[in-house]
């Protein structure tokens, strides 16, 4: 019990450190908002004179678009960054000395991050976009509670992702870099730049093999009810596989990076 | 004293470049990271236009033009003036009074004594976009082309300079100007697209408000047969009138600038 405890305490502290740079949240919206607002433009005039492109309407666009902008504002940034400044100014020595298992505790102020993300930004903005811009509402109850589960999975991996790119610092010193190289690749891959059915087939067979997907074009297909019901389950337990594998090669990793710096000393 | 000044740019730049080749894995790097960060945002456009041929009339190698052009100035931007994001780290932690007693005009030395060499993957990026398709839509490029396109990138780095200067200078007096800044700059990307595509408010806004167009779009109507031709001529003068007003405003923030106390 003296855990969980401890476990809760964590995430609110890291809830009320997020709420105490609200000025952050705000230009967060504000930039989702003017993203949102281009695509919106630029989509239109691509779809003049068509009713649909690769089986998606304006309409089921505009939807994705403000959707994948909701969930990849989130995912751009994570906690890799908050990773290699502690291992630049060497603050990472003292999480490592502790007995409470370092990826846990950088998972539970992940935790913090999303919730009060989804509660200060993201759900209002949901609601909001439903009201004012035409967000579809989900296609039903049960597409709505798959697309809930689905984007936790997915949220897990992108914690998974941040975090191997946080400990990689151990090994470089730009950290900067690799977050660039990070938001990069994660915008294209996981679909929150351009629906990944847009894709030419080829680089579409590539995308397949990555996780990143999962992140993003996966939830949201499963929120517009893209993917057809009997293949629902089969997406999920994908995604679920992706799960263990990068839990397992991430901890593998990490391991390896953490004696790699005792043995060096310091 | 012009010559004083360039000489002493050269002498910054150079012991910059002397300590990049010191640490090259860590620039290697952001070299690559900045390149790769590029490249993801031009394949936005070159996924849509796998699906789609054109889009009111522009073609791939236009609206890439308009992009590139965008793109090229920006990273003459970041390489030469990456230092106004650091302006209210300085002020905040005190070190920018060190500046304002240097023998040095404040701006100057501001602006010089950090490169940002990690823009070079951008510029790569940006220079390949740019000749690409002023190759593809014009048949015959001739030097003239190449120096007019020249100065308009460079004006469109000094116009992005003064747009982001400006509200940046809110942080001699408040603290949380960083996110303001970091809006003011998003409402740029807007300009990465021809201004067709837009409505008469944001065509309005991102010409005269924030004129990023004159970074992006106008100096590329020079080369399209799109219309604007008498605008793209405007650009320099755009850059130089915006330098104006960002002086003004440094010079008054400067001098009623009381530091935080260290």
């Amino acid at each position: 019990m003296q855990k969980v405890a401890k476990i809760i305490e964590l995430v609110k502290m890291r809830i009320k450190a997020n709420v105490a740079y609200s000025a952050f949240m705000w230009s967060y919206l504000i930039v989702g908002i003017i993203q949102v607002v281009i695509f919106y433009f630029i989509w239109t005039a691509v779809y003049a004179g068509k009713s649909s492109i690769n089986g998606f309407t304006l309409k089921q666009m505009i939807t994705y678009i403000i959707l994948s902008r909701i969930l990849v504002s989130q995912v751009s940034w994570g906690i890799n960054i908050f990773i290699s400044t502690k291992i630049r100014d060497g603050s990472i020595a003292t999480d490592l000395l502790r007995p409470f298992d370092f990826q846990f505790y950088i998972y539970l102020l992940r935790t913090g991050d999303l919730l009060c993300y989804f509660l200060i930004n993201g759900i209002p903005a949901f609601l909001f976009s439903i009201v004012a811009f035409g967000l579809q509402a989900p296609t039903s109850i049960t597409s709505f509670v798959l697309f809930v589960v689905s984007l936790l999975i997915g949220v897990t991996i992108s914690f998974f992702v941040e975090f191997f790119v946080g400990v990689l610092s151990f090994y470089s010193k730009n950290g900067w870099g690799l977050q660039y190289t990070k938001m990069a690749v994660l915008d294209f891959f996981s679909g929150a730049m351009v629906p990944l059915a847009f894709l030419p087939g080829w680089l579409n067979k590539i995308v397949n093999l990555l996780p990143f997907k999962d992140i993003i074009y996966t939830p949201i297909s499963i929120y517009m009810g893209v993917v057809p019901d009997d293949q629902v389950v089969k997406v999920l337990v994908r995604q679920t596989i992706w799960l263990f594998a990068l839990l397992v090669f991430t901890r593998i990793f990490y391991k390896i990076a953490v004696r790699k710096i005792t043995v060096q000393g310091g | 004293m012009l010559l004083r000044y360039i000489k002493i740019y050269l002498a910054f730049f150079n012991q910059i470049i002397k300590s990049a080749l010191q640490y090259k894995a860590d620039y290697a790097i952001g070299i690559c990271s900045t390149f790769i960060m590029e490249i993801s945002k031009f394949l936005f456009i070159w996924v849509v236009f796998k699906n789609i041929n054109n889009i009111h009339g522009w073609s791939f190698y236009e609206i890439a033009f308009v992009f590139g052009v965008f793109t090229l100035s920006k990273a003459f931007f970041e390489f030469l003036f990456h230092n106004v994001w650091d302006l209210e780290y300085f002020v905040r932690v005190g070190a920018f009074d060190t500046m304002l007693i240097k023998p040095v005009n404040t701006l100057f030395y501001f602006c010089s004594f950090k490169i940002n060499i990690g823009a070079i993957g951008e510029l790569v990026v940006g220079f390949a976009i740019v000749f690409k398709s002023l190759f593809e839509i014009k048949q015959h490029v001739n030097i003239i082309d190449i120096s007019v396109l020249l100065l308009f990138v460079i004006s469109g780095a000094f116009i992005f300079f003064a747009i982001i200067m400006i509200p940046s200078t809110i942080c001699f007096r408040f603290i949380a100007s960083r996110e303001f800044v970091r809006s003011v700059q998003e409402v740029g990307s807007f300009a990465q697209f021809p201004l067709n595509f837009y409505n008469k408010f944001i065509k309005i806004f991102i010409s005269i408000v924030l004129p990023y167009s004159f970074a992006s779009f106008y100096p590329a109507s020079y080369f399209l047969d799109k219309g604007f031709f008498n605008a793209s001529l405007l650009t320099p003068v755009v850059a130089i009138l915006l330098w104006a007003i960002m002086l003004k405003i440094w010079n008054y923030s400067i001098r009623n600038y009381s530091s935080t106390g260290s």
